[in-house]
């Protein structure tokens, strides 16, 4: 083999091999977060076994969730003795007493009786959170529950939000509850520091929050593209404006978030609040964060998007159309109005599509004006004016790092944390397939158009 | 350079010179277009005849960086003096490119398009123009049962005389045609000839080609280009039979160009 054929030949290896690399890791992404975002939702069986400690023995139900083998050398680095051949399991026993930890690590050598009962039964309350036990009896309302070491807890029928047991599920009804869990996942308040409950009001604020934000970024977006394409002259303050617009699309958007905070919400709502809302200062109402500065913020940030593309989908309307309209004795504006502009339509599209699937993904600039950890009331209600712009609101993507790394409980948050992903990914998926199809569309439409 | 026979001027060009970006495409030209001919104008590549034509309905400055200098006057009255209006001019003088550029529009909507512009909208009246213009493109009975469908779908001579209907509807006064056929097939361009023997009845028609027999063909007046200037204008027979310049007759025999 000559050297040219051998550099061809080591050239397509080479990007194949890179193709080949980010398939995989597309596919293992996807594939993590639906299996771990799923299996959240999923009935899992429950376990009871006799677990001795010391002297003591006691008896624990709860779910598997990870088996783990420690060597003989990690089990001396950590001072564990006497754990046998080091193999554990990791359990989430729910509430059991105040003070007990829900997720526990217990070994192998010392556990017994193994079993998988079928009237074990997981309970979930809002109060407590998740239960393992018996279900006792129950009366007029009223249920007792008992705990695996004999403690008694009675529980009111309207306070029991799941009583499942999974052992005697089918695969059906196992199928159902994962239905309903995931409805409601998606639809509930967060409970107990964003560590239970469902993720709707995030769901919402996000949004309503880039819905608002596309209203504000579409108009002045695609005006601005226009000018700078139609309009203005090609001369040395245009192409600085249009390298300025471009630079924008690099500025991190950390960045965007401290000067939606200094200019936004501190200079333009300190403003408005000193010229309509006087008599409530010193309490603030547009002068703190809240929804319509998180909107403004996203805008300017996602403003490049929507300018580049209105002026590509411009540039790419054949010079002969425009020539054809003026032949016929239309204006200037006349030819943009019923000859470009529709042909340009999907492509403006496109790049607000686009800006609203960046914002959705959106977290570090929003913390600073108006992205809460807990919004006590959503932005959107049935009492004018309907969209309340003033309010703080939850989002997806603060959502994934609160409960990822503010969490108490690290165990219970890592499903949870992918599940939220899973849902976000999703959201800005679609939106994607969206942009995609439109700019299909629109190529078809311009592809027998001669140059 | 005008004429010794004895015709109407639609449109002429006196002491006309054009600069692209500093650089000289057209340099005094003086030229009368008679009106209800066919004028062609001739001349190798680069010469300037298409600026020249541009310069007639002031298409040039849509294209490039242009400046002009000297008048043209359309029925008398100078186009480049300040305050025309545009539109106006192009609806009066139209042009049709060399390659066809029909809207991405149906068949239809591409006739009605300037009419709408110039605010007819009854869709009676809007029916019978379009009727009309594609009749005298010629086109009528190949489009009569696909009015409604896109005009891409059309074959480009078919494109190309959707263009002229285009322009036609309108009712221009003068006929501006840039190559209107050297895109096109032998018997698309036959077609095309016809129609513009057929429209200079009532049209002022001009005409860039690049091919010899065609001018021959269709015009009545030619006027022969060299390097931005005129070198000669008279009567199609007495260029192509007998004429004054060596240059035009070296062009014309094929010596050079």
């Amino acid at each position: 083999m000559n050297q040219s054929a051998l550099q061809g030949r080591l050239l397509y290896c080479f990007s194949a091999l890179s193709t080949a690399f980010i398939l995989l890791m597309l596919l293992l992404l996807s594939l993590l977060m639906l299996s771990r975002g799923l299996s959240l939702f999923w009935p899992a069986e429950l376990v009871q076994f006799r677990y001795q400690e010391g002297a003591n023995t006691f008896l624990v139900a709860g779910e598997v969730i990870s088996k783990q083998r420690l060597s003989l050398q990690q089990q001396a680095d950590a001072g564990y003795t006497d754990v046998g051949d080091g193999e554990r399991i990791l359990v989430k026993q729910g509430y059991t007493a105040p003070g007990q930890p829900s997720f526990r690590w217990y070994w192998q050598t010392h556990i017994s009786e193994l079993h998988y009962p079928a009237e074990l039964s997981v309970v979930r309350v809002p109060s407590l959170g998740e239960l393992y036990g018996y279900m006792q009896q129950s009366d007029a309302g009223y249920h007792t529950f008992q705990w695996l070491s004999g403690n008694t807890v009675t529980l009111a029928t309207e306070d029991i939000e799941l009583h499942l047991q999974p052992n005697q599920l089918t695969w059906l009804d196992k199928l159902k509850v994962f239905a309903t869990e995931w409805w409601q996942f998606l639809s509930r308040e967060p409970r107990s520091a964003n560590s239970a409950g469902g993720i709707g009001p995030a769901i919402v604020g996000t949004l309503v929050s880039v819905m608002l934000m596309a209203l504000l970024v579409a108009p002045i977006g695609v005006m601005a593209g226009i000018y700078l394409h139609e309009y203005a002259k090609d001369g040395r303050f245009v192409r600085l404006v249009r390298i300025s617009v471009h630079n924008l699309a690099g500025v991190p958007s950390v960045v965007f978030g401290v000067f939606g905070l200094g200019f936004f919400v501190y200079v333009l709502g300190g403003s408005i609040d000193q010229l309509f809302y006087a008599e409530r200062l010193p309490q603030p109402t547009f002068g703190t964060p809240g929804l319509i500065w998180v909107s403004l913020t996203l805008a300017l940030l996602t403003l490049p998007i929507v300018i580049v593309a209105t002026e590509e989908g411009l540039a790419r309307v054949p010079m002969s159309l425009r020539l054809g309209g003026y032949a016929v004795g239309a204006t200037k504006a006349e030819v943009l109005r019923k000859l470009i502009l529709p042909l340009a339509k999907p492509a403006m599209l496109t790049g607000v599509v686009l800006a609203i699937s960046r914002a959705a993904g959106e977290v570090a600039p929003l913390i600073f004006v108006g992205v809460v950890k807990y919004a006590p009331s959503l932005p959107i209600s049935s009492e004018w004016p309907f969209i309340h712009t003033n309010q703080q609101i939850m989002s997806l993507g603060f959502q994934i790092y609160d409960v990822g790394l503010q969490s108490s409980n690290a165990d219970a948050a890592e499903p949870r944390v992918y599940a939220i992903a899973l849902v976000l990914l999703f959201i800005i998926g679609s939106l994607n397939v969206i942009a995609m199809r439109l700019r299909q569309r629109y190529r078809s439409q311009l592809r027998d158009v001669q140059l | 350079m005008s004429l010794d026979i004895d015709v109407k001027i639609k449109m002429s060009a006196h002491n006309l010179s054009v600069n692209f970006a500093g650089k000289k495409v057209l340099d005094n030209i003086s030229l009368d277009i008679p009106a209800n001919k066919v004028t062609a104008l001739i001349g190798p590549s680069g010469c300037g005849k298409s600026s020249l034509l541009r310069s007639f309905n002031r298409m040039n400055e849509l294209l490039e960086d242009t400046q002009t200098e000297g008048e043209v006057l359309l029925d008398g009255s100078n186009i480049y003096r300040a305050g025309w209006d545009l539109a106006e001019l192009r609806r009066r003088v139209g042009i049709v490119f060399q390659k066809p550029n029909p809207f991405p529009l149906s068949i239809y909507e591409n006739v009605a398009f300037g009419l709408r512009l110039q605010g007819v909208n009854s869709a009676r009246e809007l029916d019978v123009l379009v009727c009309d213009a594609l009749e005298k493109a010629a086109l009528w009975q190949e489009v009569k049962h696909r009015l409604y469908e896109n005009a891409l779908t059309l074959s480009g001579g078919q494109q190309q005389r959707l263009v002229i209907a285009r322009a036609i509807a309108i009712e221009p006064e003068v006929l501006l045609l840039d190559e209107p056929a050297s895109a096109l097939d032998p018997i698309s361009t036959l077609k095309i000839e016809e129609l513009i023997y057929a429209l200079k009845q009532e049209y002022t028609i001009v005409i860039v080609t690049h091919n010899m027999q065609q001018a021959a063909r269709v015009s009545d007046f030619t006027a022969f280009m060299n390097l931005g200037q005129l070198v000669e204008f008279n009567a199609t027979n007495k260029i192509f039979t007998d004429p004054n310049e060596s240059q035009t007759e070296d062009y014309i025999t094929g010596r050079f160009g």
